[in-house]
């Protein structure tokens, strides 16, 4: 690190900078890499940057330098991801998971795994290339299928970490439904501690719907307030209660608001049929003021039973907050034991193994001879090493990288 | 060269040099394809000769064999007319890995191959050493010879085996040899070197040949042929010869202790031997060395012919002293007072780094250059010969003006061969195995009529009879097939009884033959008891139908990678691609990209160290055009 000036080509000083210099191949990149620190003045920062520029610098384009550490074999693909995905987090425990992947947290899972394939394949091959050598061991039916049942538990627990860790990448949707006027769009706001939706005592306000981000549980959470789930004439009303329709079909949680002051109607009875069947919770909202007769009808059936709250005073919402988390989060071993997968393109991955490896199985079981086996190991071990990026479809590279949306 | 040399007056489309198992298959190929071809031989005594193990085949070696013969070769030809022994290797597994494996009278399979040569028409063969290639401009344009004679051809395949600058070595006496008992071949890998070539040195070795009458049999364990004989060539239709067994024994503690005594003076472990040797097939010594644990090692006594008394100990390939491989074999049950007839011994050659091949076997420095054979790395006369039929028929093409026949990966052993040499080139001799092939469940010995006679026929050189009793037998397969598809079996078809006697569960009404053929437990042979009309259909349609039906799955799979691969084949590169200025790259990367220069990217993910980071980057290059113009047409590639 070195303190020094910058010029332009006129040969004016622009800045007194820091310049820290990492050279390579251990840089981020593997290149010479020179970091400028200037001082904070966007106006400064301009200059500097202008004059780099016209000194035959060229701005990095998006994903730029996570693209040439990987190019030169930096990181592999998982990394690259998890990098993208730190890059993006939105929540802590997100940017945790991230950052575990990114430092090759993946990897660690699946290299041995791999490596066991290999010297699976490797025992597989031998029997059959050098079958005349008097020394080689033939591998057993056991001891194939053995080997494949262990390999098989560890890939099954990792693709159980996909749901964990593409909860924390893409987060949860939770949905606010109920009819109109039970107090949905205050209580989007008192869960997003501002004022969002315009909320007043006329049913049907909300005409399209509302959102907030939060974190609940360490999870990015998306809450939608949704209109009045209701049968109405208006057209424009009934346009939002489509889309609240399919919304709430999509929901990872839905919370079912109730006005707790009256006694269910047959509206609410009908609105709560058509979340039923999603995971819900379902809430007695305006505890603030008398509550309906209990006993004097429906209160719905969310496992966790209604919980009475007051979206006006805040009276209930830490039970509340409490009870979302331990939906939408994922169970803390998961993140806790290993970077979870995050994406789709390495669950497929890991899928594409596990069902090659359970035809080697089916294999051994009809009694196929050594080769067809020994196909399924070589695809099981092809697949991870797709995972890692080791063998990679362009469509794959372009994909990862074409998400990057900053300059790392 | 002293002065001019002589001209000699004929100008020959193809000249091939050397005369083993590359040479004559390149020789055999242009010839048939009806070019004017020349085969020069530095011994003409000792063409088609087995300088090895007296046998053709073994596992992955047999794939080789039959592809070469589906292809319009000789090698399955010859071996079919000069077998003493033949067995079907690894039948207790599948039918992707079962190889074919026959010892050979060797004196008969050379004098069988020579005749085959002399007998083509338009095919010359001169015994002449060949000092160095003549070249026009930056093609070849013909080779000089020792006694100063200047052959001029429009094309050279250079197969010149261990000749290269050979050396002999037994014990820490040395000697130059092309192989013990033949002249070397002293000047033309100089001359290769000043044409831009990157030479190299490899060593292999050989077996002491031992006297049978010195040889007590009835401490051996015979081990016999097959009864029934299969042949090698699509062609043949029974092996008629009288048929020898083998013998086994093994070595032991004092077998060991006498090598060990003799280490001091082995040239491989007292550092005269500087080429690298095959690890696959390793000499006594080596294995003694590299197993100290092991306590006897396999010997297997090959007759060498009918009418010779020596014998071949497989196993014992060795470069000690002469004392010490004596010393070594009388301490083998049955060798007790055996007497050497030749000494086992090593030797060591110059190659030619094959990553400087086109996957033709073309020269990437010199146009219309070709090398075959262990000047490109590797090992075995089966490896030789896939090679020799490859550069001999693309000569052929060359020369007839046409696009060049390059196998892939998915087509046959043979393109797994070269794809391997010209990517990764040799760091020691190279070897088949069924394990390289990735398409191994299409790739198999029973099925290599199916895919290459159609690759044989289009460059010319499968003859037209022989193609139409392809086409008929693979109808045949066809109809078979079809047949299994559409029968049903229904209520009391005795299949149903003889699949409830074999203890599976019972077969649904209205289920085809097919559908029953993909159960574990119904076989082909189980259908053919049961229905009498289903055995009109020849063995081999029975056999292809059942294979496609039964590993349908299996098949489709690796079908489907097979498309995966043609397409990344398809995404070619100029043969002027900047590799050396693509931007990104790693310097490591970039050092390997410049040394293969990859033809496509299919071939660029497979060379080692090359990441498929570094592979994106340059399909990204590619596809922006890269600073060339893709060539207008693709290579010609034909497929099976």
């Amino acid at each position: 690190m070195r303190r020094c000036s910058v010029h332009d080509a006129s040969g004016e000083i622009l800045d007194t900078v820091l310049a820290v210099f990492f050279p390579g191949p251990r840089s981020f990149t593997g290149e010479d890499v020179v970091e400028i620190h200037l001082h904070g003045n966007p106006v400064v920062i301009e200059t500097v940057v202008r004059a780099a520029c016209a000194a035959g610098a060229v701005p990095a384009e998006p994903g730029e330098f996570s693209r040439r550490a990987f190019h030169r074999g930096k990181m592999d693909l998982t990394q690259a991801e998890g990098l993208c995905d730190l890059i993006a987090a939105r929540t802590e425990a997100a940017a945790r998971s991230a950052l575990r992947q990114m430092r090759g947290g993946i990897r660690e899972e699946i290299v041995p795994l791999r490596e066991r394939l290999l010297s699976l394949l490797t025992l597989q091959e031998a029997a059959i290339d050098f079958a005349e050598e008097d020394d080689v061991p033939a591998i057993t039916g056991r001891q194939l299928k053995e080997r494949v049942s262990e390999i098989t538990v560890r890939l099954e627990e990792l693709l159980r970490s996909y749901e964990a860790g593409r909860r924390f990448r893409d987060g949860a949707t939770v949905v606010i439904a109920g009819v109109a006027n039970v107090g949905k769009s205050r209580l989007l706001n008192r869960l997003a501690g501002e004022e969002r939706a315009i909320v007043t005592e006329t049913p049907g306000t909300t005409r399209d719907y509302l959102h907030a981000d939060v974190s609940i549980g360490g999870v990015p959470v998306t809450l939608i307030d949704t209109a009045g789930l209701r049968e109405t004439a208006d057209p424009v009303e009934r346009e939002g209660v489509r889309r609240s329709r399919e919304i709430v079909a999509t929901a990872d949680l839905v919370l079912f608001v109730l006005d707790g002051s009256r006694a269910a109607s047959a509206e609410d009875r009908s609105a709560y049929e058509e979340i039923a069947s999603l995971p819900h919770l379902v809430l007695r909202n305006k505890s603030d003021l008398a509550p309906a007769e209990e006993g004097s009808g429906f209160a719905g059936a969310g496992k966790r039973g209604a919980l009475r709250l007051s979206a006006k005073t805040g009276e209930g919402i830490g039970k509340l907050v409490a009870d979302v988390a331990q939906e939408v989060a994922p169970a803390e071993g998961a993140i806790r034991a290993q970077a979870p997968l995050t994406r789709a393109r390495q669950r497929l991955a890991v899928e594409r193994a596990l069902s090659a490896l359970s035809r080697a199985s089916v294999a051994v079981e009809e009694g196929l001879p050594l080769e067809f086996p020994a196909a399924d190991v070589r695809e099981a071990a092809g697949a991870l090493a797709e995972l890692l990026g080791e063998v990679a479809p362009e469509e794959v590279l372009d994909a990862i990288f074409g998400a990057f949306c900053v300059g790392k | 060269m002293s002065g001019s040399p002589y001209e000699y007056p004929k100008v020959y489309d193809v000249i091939v040099v050397g005369g083993g198992h590359a040479g004559c298959e390149a020789a055999l190929a242009a010839a048939r394809m009806g070019c004017a071809t020349l085969l020069l031989t530095i011994n003409a005594d000792a063409i088609g000769l087995m300088s090895c193990n007296p046998a053709i085949g073994g596992l992955a070696k047999g794939h080789l064999v039959r592809e070469i013969d589906a292809l319009g070769g000789e090698m399955g030809h010859n071996i079919d007319a000069t077998g003493i022994q033949f067995r079907q290797l690894n039948t207790s597994k599948g039918p992707a890995v079962r190889s074919s494996r026959a010892q050979a009278d060797k004196q008969l399979y050379r004098l069988r191959m020579k005749k085959a040569l002399e007998a083509t028409y338009g095919l010359d063969v001169k015994q002449a050493i060949v000092d160095a290639v003549v070249v026009d401009g930056d093609a070849a344009a013909g080779v000089d010879t020792n006694l100063d004679v200047r052959y001029r051809g429009k094309t050279v395949v250079l197969c010149p085996g261990t000749f290269l600058k050979g050396l002999v070595h037994v014990g820490l006496v040395s000697y130059p040899a092309g192989r013990a008992g033949d002249f070397p071949s002293m000047h033309l890998s100089d001359s290769l070197r000043r044409l831009g070539f990157s030479v190299g040195r490899l060593k292999t070795g050989t077996t002491p040949r031992l006297d049978a009458k010195t040889i007590d049999f009835s401490k051996t364990v015979s081990q016999e042929g097959d009864d029934r004989p299969v042949p090698f060539s699509f062609d043949t239709t029974e092996i008629r010869r009288p048929q020898l067994p083998c013998f086994m024994t093994y070595t032991n503690a004092a077998t060991h202790d006498a090598i060990r005594s003799g280490l001091s003076r082995s040239p491989l472990y007292s550092g005269i031997i500087k080429g690298i040797g095959p690890r696959y097939c390793p000499s006594i010594e080596d294995k003694v060395v590299r197993f100290e644990g092991k306590e006897r090692h396999q010997v297997f006594l090959e007759p060498e012919g009918l009418k010779t008394a020596e014998y071949y100990p497989n196993g014992v390939s060795t470069s000690l002293p002469y004392d010490i491989q004596l010393k070594m074999l009388r301490t083998i049950p049955g060798l007790e007072s055996v007497e050497i007839v030749r000494p086992g011994y090593a030797i060591e050659y110059d190659f030619v780094d094959p990553v400087q091949l086109h996957p033709s076997l073309e020269t990437k420095p010199v146009r219309n250059l070709f090398h075959a054979g262990q000047i490109n790395g590797t090992s075995g006369y089966e490896e030789a010969g896939a090679q020799g039929i490859v550069a001999g028929i693309n000569a052929a093409l060359r020369v007839k003006g046409k696009p060049p026949m390059v196998l892939s990966r998915a087509d046959a052993y043979i393109g797994v061969l070269i794809d391997d040499l010209t990517t990764k080139g040799a760091r020691e001799p190279y070897r088949m195995f069924t394990s390289r092939a990735e398409y191994r469940l299409l790739l198999r010995e029973d099925n290599a009529d199916l895919r290459l006679s159609e690759t044989g026929r289009r460059v010319g050189l499968l003859p037209e009879e022989r193609f139409r009793r392809f086409l008929a037998k693979r109808e045949g397969i066809e109809a078979f097939r079809m047949r299994l598809e559409e029968t049903r079996v229904w209520a009391g078809h005795p299949l149903c009884a003889a699949v409830e006697k074999a203890g599976d569960s019972p077969l649904r009404p209205g289920i085809t033959y097919a559908g029953a053929l993909r159960r574990p437990g119904v076989t082909g042979a189980m259908l053919l008891a049961c229905d009498p009309e289903l055995r009109a259909a020849t063995r081999e349609a029975v056999e292809q139908a059942e294979l496609s039906i039964k590993y349908e799955g299996y098949l489709r799979r690796q079908e489907e990678e097979a498309k995966k691969l043609k397409k990344y084949e398809e995404m070619r590169f100029h043969p002027a691609f900047p590799f050396e200025t693509v931007p990104g790259l790693s310097a490591e990367v970039r050092d390997k990209l410049v040394r293969v220069r990859p033809d496509s990217i299919g071939q660029a993910q497979r060379i080692p160290g090359v990441t498929p980071a570094a592979v994106a980057l340059l399909l990204v290059v590619l596809r922006r055009g890269g600073g060339t113009v893709a060539p207008p047409t693709p290579r010609g590639i034909i497929t099976g």
